[in-house]
């Protein structure tokens, strides 16, 4: 095992989906590379999706470059990662008049777009997902998925750990040492020990989503970021196989995610001025009930369970944005100062393996390395005995008895695993580093 | 408060649109994007609607729903006000419309003018999406719209 007391080539902050990404990808390139959550894996925004691994049928229309990525990035999600991906499909549903309006339009843009489509005869829809409204009048199918996000974050996190990444959580960067220009020390919280630590390295990355804005002006610069959230409600009762969507330009209350035994009715845009605090709103509660239950008449009867939030950022930055934007919705900033810090904002679930790889590229560059990618056919780590027979004794034992297959609450069991194993190489990454003894 | 306005040609006349200003109910009705309206007396109306947002970026969501209460101030010659507030995104706005009418020899001229508060949020989300280039955009839909209903 290699020793961390030294300095990084990368340092990423975030533990979503694009710094998880990111470390896996720069690993692989054979960077030394450092991730610093200041929560657990996930917390942020990735952990808190609705679930909707996207076909790109729902940007058919109004994004086709996005939608064209989405087809292409679920495609590899279901790949590198099947343990956590259900193959549900997907159906958009009218079921109302101002609905088929738009079918025409959302047809051309699934054909131009080239998204595997079928016009689906509504009594056959309703005779397949039995709970739809009655008040259907059209039905698109389309290959949409479910993705269990704490799954496939914990799977990236083991792989990157497993090639030689250094994955912390609970340490949060609270400032930056800058000299001449560029960074030279990150301080960090660590939480567990309560006690300032320092990290070096060559370039950092910041993948800390709506909080991208704070951690930049840590080290001066400026990214303007406004944090709009979005709420999903959950129906305590899985009411249909696929994900239901409706069939309308994409608008607040229109997806419905089945996830395990619950139903996730999604989402909203409301404007927060700091994205740590949150609270509910009851319009919002009620405008899912409403809209969820025009697809969905259960809904309004088995009600909700509890309400959740995930928060994207709108963006505005100033300076050089740097390569290609692969969808509208995300930003790469090389910072003029300080130097050696490159920004990432935005971006979905979906894509967020495409948005660490266009990242990974411009660390590459700075760096003065010219290794592509590899995550594209890189099969995600599983929380399997064989996957973590070489780390951990515990691990590989806690792996036999928590995702046994014969077991009644494998499902559960197994996605709850994938918590432990980040927390538990979180703590041996502590190790490495000389943290905790 | 910041001041929006605009001029949209009608090929109708201008006692069938003034007719149609009359009574917000008919009004909402014509408005594209309007889910379901209830009337609260002869002159206000509480709406449902869309707002279109796809200048925002934000991918998930090209329009957002918004619960306003649209009173009619004053009716008065070929003038009518109206008082408006609402919620969006989480945030409160509030405008005074005026709306004038003037009679063409194929038409009418509609003039509007609308005086804007937006809520604390609001404000800020302005620096990121442009509000008032998505206001003008609903006005000219909305105007539209009444073309639209007058049609049918």
């Amino acid at each position: 095992m290699a020793t961390y007391g030294g300095r990084f080539d990368v340092a990423v902050i975030g533990g979503g989906i694009v710094g998880l990404y990111s470390a896996l990808d720069l690993t692989l390139r054979g960077f030394k590379v450092v991730l610093l959550e200041r929560g657990a894996i996930g917390s942020g925004t990735s952990g808190r999706m609705h679930g909707f691994l996207h076909s790109g049928a729902r940007y058919a229309v109004r994004d086709p470059n996005a939608a064209i990525e989405c087809a292409l990035e679920s495609k590899i999600v279901s790949e590198v990662a099947p343990h956590a991906v259900e193959n549900t499909g997907g159906y958009f549903v009218a079921v109302e008049r101002g609905d088929e309006d738009y079918l025409d339009e959302f047809l051309k843009g699934l054909r131009d777009t080239g998204i595997p489509h079928r016009l689906v005869d509504p009594g056959e829809a309703l005779e397949e997902e039995p709970n739809l409204s009655r008040s259907l009048r059209a039905v698109v199918e389309v290959p949409d998925m479910v993705v269990r996000a704490i799954d496939v974050l914990g799977s990236i996190a083991l792989s990157a750990y497993i090639e030689g990444a250094r994955i912390l959580e609970n340490a949060e960067v609270v400032g930056f040492k800058i000299a001449g220009g560029s960074i030279e020390e990150i301080s960090v919280r660590d939480k567990i020990s309560r006690s300032l630590r320092s990290v070096r390295a060559e370039l950092v990355v910041n993948a800390s989503g709506p909080w991208a804005g704070k951690v930049a002006s840590m080290a001066g610069a400026d990214i303007e970021i406004m944090p709009t959230a979005g709420s999903m409600i959950v129906i305590p009762a899985r009411l249909s196989r696929r994900i239901i969507n409706r069939l309308r330009p994409p608008s607040d209350g229109d997806i419905v995610v089945p996830y395990a035994g619950s139903s996730i009715v999604g989402t909203t845009a409301r404007v927060v001025e700091d994205p740590d605090q949150v609270e509910p709103d009851e319009e919002e509660i009620e405008l899912l009930l409403e809209e969820g239950s025009k697809m969905l008449p259960m809904i309004r009867r088995i009600g909700y369970t509890r309400v959740y939030y995930s928060i994207r950022p709108l963006l505005r930055a100033e300076g050089e944005m740097a390569g290609r934007e692969a969808t509208r919705d995300f930003k790469i900033y090389r910072h003029g100062e300080p130097r050696n810090m490159i920004s990432v904002v935005g971006g979905k679930f979906t894509t967020g393996r495409l948005v660490a790889e266009k990242v990974s590229d411009e660390v590459s560059k700075a760096l003065g390395s010219s290794k592509a990618s590899r995550t594209r056919g890189y099969r995600l780590r599983q929380a399997s005995e064989e996957d973590l027979a070489d780390i951990d004794p515990q691990l590989k034992a806690l792996a036999m008895d928590m995702c046994d297959k014969r077991l009644l609450d494998y499902e559960r069991l197994c996605s709850a695993l994938y918590r432990v194993i980040a927390h538990h190489i979180s703590l041996m990454s502590r190790k490495d580093l000389g943290w905790i003894l | 408060m910041r001041r929006i306005s605009g001029e949209i040609l009608s090929q109708h006349r201008s006692e069938d649109l003034l007719g149609l200003l009359k009574t917000p109910s008919r009004f909402a009705r014509c408005i594209p994007g309007v889910i379901s309206y209830e009337n609260l007396d002869d002159k206000s109306i509480r709406v449902r609607a869309r707002l279109d947002i796809s200048d925002a970026g934000i991918p998930e969501m090209s329009s957002i729903t918004s619960t306003l209460t649209i009173t009619l101030a004053s009716i008065e010659g070929n003038m009518a006000r109206y008082r408006i507030s609402g919620r969006a995104a989480g945030s409160s706005y509030e405008a005074d419309l005026t709306i004038r009418i003037e009679p063409l020899d194929n038409g009418s001229m509609v003039t509007w003018q609308a005086d804007i508060s937006l809520g604390k949020l609001l404000e800020i989300l302005d620096r990121f999406v442009g509000v008032e280039e998505i206001a003008k955009r609903i006005a000219s839909l909305a105007v539209k719209g009444v073309e639209k209903c007058l049609k049918t």
